[in-house]
């Protein structure tokens, strides 16, 4: 399977990652080349194995509904670029109508 | 006094002495560091104001004897995608240039209980993704035997710091091989613990399934005790294993009849052949001492590197979509709403490797390659955990280099980085698998140091100490280490 650059331009959106014209061309290229290289899993067959997500065990960790204290406000607001009443300010996310 | 040179067992003995004070102590590695950062470029950021303090607090347990650790007093570097409370924190990415933690990593937690003086952060390839440290947003890190070659990645840095003698000990991370490949590249000891073994809580992720914490140093009872500190169960970390680390020496102490297993995969045609002449000849001093030699074979061996690719760059994808300039790190301006802001923030914040993985990991999860690429890699990985399981019925741990190549020149893996010599390919299984590595220093070709790398069923750091203390006893670890030249 081989991108086309209109194809990696809706990656980069869905990615949230402005491209420039160059870079959507030579990241197309440089995507492809790897796609080439990872096609080497197409080689094997895997159907009779269940995924493995990490490489150690651990299944259902559970803790104590408590309530203990996180982190403070004013910590966590402090490298927040622009906030206002206790909150992180950002431009504007709905059109208005 | 010689600080750079003394390994922990000395520096303790002379800090317990009152031979020397933690403050003097901390003050004369400051010192090497003003005199040999410009040029090595091996730290971000360097911690003098706080590691005094540090070393102050110290000298008030060493003056009362209560609450000596073997770490008390002792500076250690820190990895920059660490999280440092009040200390910057960069994870050698412009866009988070400015950005202060505001809670310390468990692991810094501890090791700020233990006494120890954290002296700075290191550089790294941005957010840990590269393996040379040249992808730093901050520059990249030379390597102490040879300016004109890398130190290695992503944990560059703290491996030039380390041979350099800038910090007896220091902190990396390991994804695919960063603590092991700049360790070998660099001629230290580095070491990725059982992935579970050490809290990733304030360890800023890349790829969470296979990131770990790990211990890098010049001595292995140096790193045995750098690695006790900082491995434990912690509850805010829901991958931490509950069992307690092994006690300082609770380690098996019969080398005769090891099994030593060596897998015929890592010795191929693009291994450098006088890393495998001196791998192999660190596998008959072990046959000498009684341990026997096993060849065997991990056939799913050749997909690991596309399957580590596969996994690691979709779980990037998403680690990486919370730099979006709302709530903390750089922030683009002019833009006349959030998404062009979140789009534009992001094109000038991330560097070019970072972008590369976020498109190509978001692809693998995308509709069409979802199936075939990201949720095979899955299976390969069982499929690879398979086989090193069946491979440790067959042998106790594992020998194979560290890396096919020794340090390369600056900007020579860059013609084609991305994929003809994945140096990665010796390191990449004992992330997927969750097993510890460790690599030690086993020679030197043409003047630069090779690793040899050590595999251990799930939990049993235990046998790597043992059979690296036993090559570092008769001599396999070589003389001539960074220092001297510097």
């Amino acid at each position: 399977m081989s991108l086309t650059e209109q194809q990696v331009k809706a990656l980069s959106f869905q990615a949230r990652l402005q491209l420039t014209a160059e870079e959507i061309v030579s990241f197309t290229a440089q995507l492809n080349k790897i796609l080439q290289y990872v096609a080497i899993i197409q080689e094997v067959s895997v159907d009779d194995l269940e995924p493995t997500i990490y490489g150690v065990s651990l299944t259902n960790i559970w803790r104590e509904d408590r309530v203990r204290l996180s982190l403070e406000r004013e910590a966590v607001l402090a490298n927040a670029p622009e906030q206002e009443n206790f909150c992180f300010k950002v431009p504007k996310i709905l059109e208005e109508d | 006094m010689d600080v750079a040179r003394m390994n922990l067992f000395d520096l303790r003995r002379v800090l317990d002495a009152g031979e020397i004070s933690a403050v003097e102590l901390t003050s004369l590695f400051l010192d090497r560091i003003t005199q040999l950062n410009p040029e090595l470029n091996a730290f971000i950021t360097v911690t003098g104001e706080e590691a005094l303090h540090s070393a102050k607090e110290a000298d008030t347990r060493l003056a009362s004897g209560e609450g000596i650790t073997p770490l008390t007093g002792i500076p250690i570097a820190v990895k920059d995608n660490i999280c440092t409370q009040g200390v910057r924190t960069t994870c050698g990415s412009k866009l988070l240039e400015n950005y202060l933690p505001a809670y310390d990593a468990t692991v810094i937690t501890k090791l700020k209980k233990a006494g120890a003086v954290l002296i700075g952060k290191t550089n790294l390839d941005e957010f840990a993704m590269g393996s040379s440290t040249e992808d730093s947003g901050y520059g990249l890190t030379l390597n102490p035997w040879d300016r004109q070659r890398v130190a290695g990645g992503s944990s560059g840095g703290s491996a030039a710091a380390v041979a350099a003698g800038m910090a007896p000990l220091a902190l990396g991370s390991d994804t695919g091989g960063s603590i092991r490949q700049p360790s070998a590249f660099c001629g230290i000891l580095g070491l990725k613990p059982t992935y579970g073994r050490v809290s990733r809580l304030g360890l800023v992720p890349y790829a969470p399934s296979l990131d770990q914490i790990g211990s890098m140093a010049r001595r292995v009872r140096d790193l045995i005790i750098l690695d006790h500190y900082i491995s434990t169960y912690d509850p805010l970390d829901s991958t931490s294993l509950p069992e307690p680390p092994p006690e300082i020496g609770d380690f098996p102490r019969k080398l005769p009849g090891l099994r030593i297993g060596l897998p015929k995969e890592y010795f191929e045609e693009d291994l450098k052949p006088q890393i495998k002449e001196r791998v192999h000849t660190v596998a008959q001093v072990l046959e000498k001492e009684g341990c026997v030699l096993v060849e065997l074979s991990l056939p799913s061996l050749q997909y690991a590197v596309a399957t580590y690719y596969i996994l690691a760059w979709a779980e990037a994808s998403s680690s990486m979509a919370r730099y979006d300039g709302v709530r903390y790190g750089y922030r683009a301006t002019g833009e006349q709403d959030v998404l062009n802001m979140m789009m534009e923030t992001r094109k000038q914040g991330f560097g070019a490797e970072v972008k590369r993985r976020i498109l190509m990991g978001t692809c693998f999860l995308t509709e069409g390659y979802y199936e075939d690429y990201y949720r095979k890699a899955q299976k390969i990985r069982a499929l690879i955990k398979k086989d090193f399981e069946m491979a440790f019925t067959k042998c106790d741990l594992l020998l194979t280099p560290t890396t096919t190549v020794t340090a390369f020149k600056i900007g020579e893996n860059f013609t084609d980085s991305l994929i003809l010599t994945p140096t990665e390919r010796c390191t990449v299984a004992a992330n997927l698998t969750g097993i510890p590595g460790l690599s030690f220093p086993c020679g030197l070709i043409e003047g630069l140091p090779v690793g040899a790398q050590l595999m251990a069923p799930a939990g049993q750091e235990g046998i790597l100490f043992q059979v690296a203390s036993f090559c570092e006893s008769v001599g396999v670890m070589p003389e001539k280490e960074a220092i001297n030249g510097l």
